[in-house]
C-alpha cells in the first residue's frame, strides 16, 4: 500500500504473536485480540457512523470479517491499522447503503419541546449547556464528509498516530496532515455558518 | 523553529517550550493552534461511548458470515454462469430453427389438411362421394 511508512514496521507489532496464532487456527488468540481492540473499534464505529443502535452489529460484523480474512492478512502492516482499515471500509459500506438522514438527537429543548431538560439545581444549567454543546458538536461532525469525519475520529477520538491514519486511509503522511487541517477548517466554517443562521433567526446561542 | 515543524509537533500532540515560543511570534501558527484546540473540544463533546458486543455475539456473527459467504459464493457462481447458459440456450434455439427435420418454414401436408377444413376421411365413411379419388390420396383431399 502506498501509505505504509517505515515507522509502521510490523516487527515490533504487539499483536503479531497473537495474529500468527490465529492464522494457525487458535480461537483463543482471536478472543484475546478482540478484547484488546474491541473498545477502540467500537469507539471509532460509534463516532464515525453515529447510529448508536447499529454499532454492536457493525462491530460484530467487522470482527467476523477480520476473522474470516486472517488468511489474507500479511504481517507487513501491523495488525491495528489493518483492523481499522477493515472497520472503516465496513462503516463506509454501511453509510453508502443506508441513505444518511440528518442527526436525530433530541438533547435540547429546541429539538424536542415536549421534553424538559432544565434541572432545578444549579448544576442543571451546566448540564443543559453540556447537552447543547454535545448536540451541536454531533451535528458539526455529521455535516462533514465521511472522509473528513474519519480523519478526525481516528485522530482525536481514537488518538492514533499520523502514520497509522495514513496506513488506514491509504494516504501519505503529508496528505493526512493536510486532510486533518482542512477537515478542521471545514468544521469551523460550518460552525460559523450555523452561528450566523442562529443570529439571523434571532435565537440565543 | 519552522512553521512546518510546529505544525508537525502540534498534530503529534507535543507541547514544549520551543512550540510556545514559536506561537508568540507567529500569528499563523497561533491561529492554527487555536483551531486544533477548538476542534479537539468539539470532538470530545461529540464523543459517543458504546459498550462493545460480547464475544459470543462475535462468534455468532462469524457463523452467520460463514453461511452467507457460502450462499454468496453459490449465487455468485450462478450469476457468473447465467450469461453462458442463456447464450447456449439461444444458440440451441437458433440452430434448431434451421434444422429442416425439427422446424421448417415449408407448410406440411398436415398443415394443408388442417387448412382444408373438416376431416374429409371421416366424412367419406358417411358419404361415398367424399371417398379418395387417387390411390395415394389418403386424406381424400386430392380433389375430384
Amino acid at each position: 500500500m502506498s501509505g505504509v511508512l517505515p515507522e509502521l514496521a510490523a516487527a515490533d507489532d504487539p499483536d503479531l504473536a497473537l495474529v500468527l496464532r490465529v492464522q494457525q487456527g487458535d480461537a483463543a488468540a482471536f478472543e484475546e485480540l478482540y478484547y484488546r481492540h474491541q473498545a477502540g473499534v467500537s469507539r471509532m464505529v460509534a463516532n464515525f457512523v453515529r447510529y448508536p443502535e447499529v454499532v454492536p452489529d457493525l462491530v460484530q460484523e467487522i470482527f467476523a470479517k477480520v476473522y474470516l480474512r486472517f488468511d489474507s492478512y500479511s504481517p507487513r502492516l501491523p495488525f491495528r491499522p489493518w483492523l481499522y482499515r477493515v472497520a472503516s471500509n465496513h462503516c463506509l459500506d454501511f453509510l453508502r447503503h443506508r441513505r444518511r438522514q440528518p442527526l436525530q438527537v433530541s438533547t435540547t429543548m429546541e429539538d424536542d419541546p415536549t421534553r424538559e431538560w432544565t434541572l432545578p439545581d444549579p448544576a442543571g444549567e451546566r448540564m443543559q449547556a453540556r447537552l447543547v454543546a454535545r448536540d451541536l458538536a454531533g451535528k458539526l461532525l455529521l455535516e462533514l464528509s465521511p472522509r473528513d469525519r474519519m480523519l478526525l475520529v481516528l485522530k482525536e477520538i481514537n488518538e492514533l498516530s499520523l502514520e497509522e491514519i495514513g496506513a488506514i486511509t491509504g494516504l501519505r503522511l503529508s496528505a493526512v496532515k493536510v486532510g486533518l487541517f482542512r477537515a478542521r477548517k471545514r468544521m469551523l466554517e460550518k460552525y460559523r455558518k450555523s452561528e450566523r443562521e442562529l443570529e439571523r433567526r434571532g435565537k440565543p446561542q | 523553529m519552522r512553521c512546518q515543524d510546529f505544525q508537525d509537533r502540534l498534530e503529534r500532540r507535543w507541547d514544549d517550550f520551543q512550540m510556545r515560543a514559536h506561537t508568540e511570534e507567529c500569528p499563523a501558527c497561533q491561529e492554527r493552534l487555536a483551531l486544533v484546540n477548538w476542534s479537539r473540544q468539539v470532538m470530545l463533546a461529540a464523543e459517543q461511548n458504546v459498550t462493545p458486543p460480547a464475544m459470543a455475539a462475535v462468534w455468532a456473527a462469524v457463523r452467520r458470515a460463514t453461511n452467507t459467504s457460502w450462499e454468496f459464493s453459490l449465487t455468485r457462481s450462478f450469476r457468473r454462469l447465467a450469461p453462458y447458459l442463456v447464450a447456449v440456450t439461444v444458440l440451441f434455439i437458433v440452430v434448431a430453427a434451421f434444422q429442416p427435420g425439427i422446424v421448417t418454414s415449408r407448410p406440411s401436408r398436415y398443415a394443408s389438411a388442417l387448412a382444408a377444413g373438416p376431416d374429409t376421411k371421416v366424412a367419406s365413411v358417411l358419404d361415398p362421394d367424399l371417398a379418395p379419388q387417387k390411390p395415394g390420396d389418403v386424406l381424400g383431399i386430392g380433389g375430384r
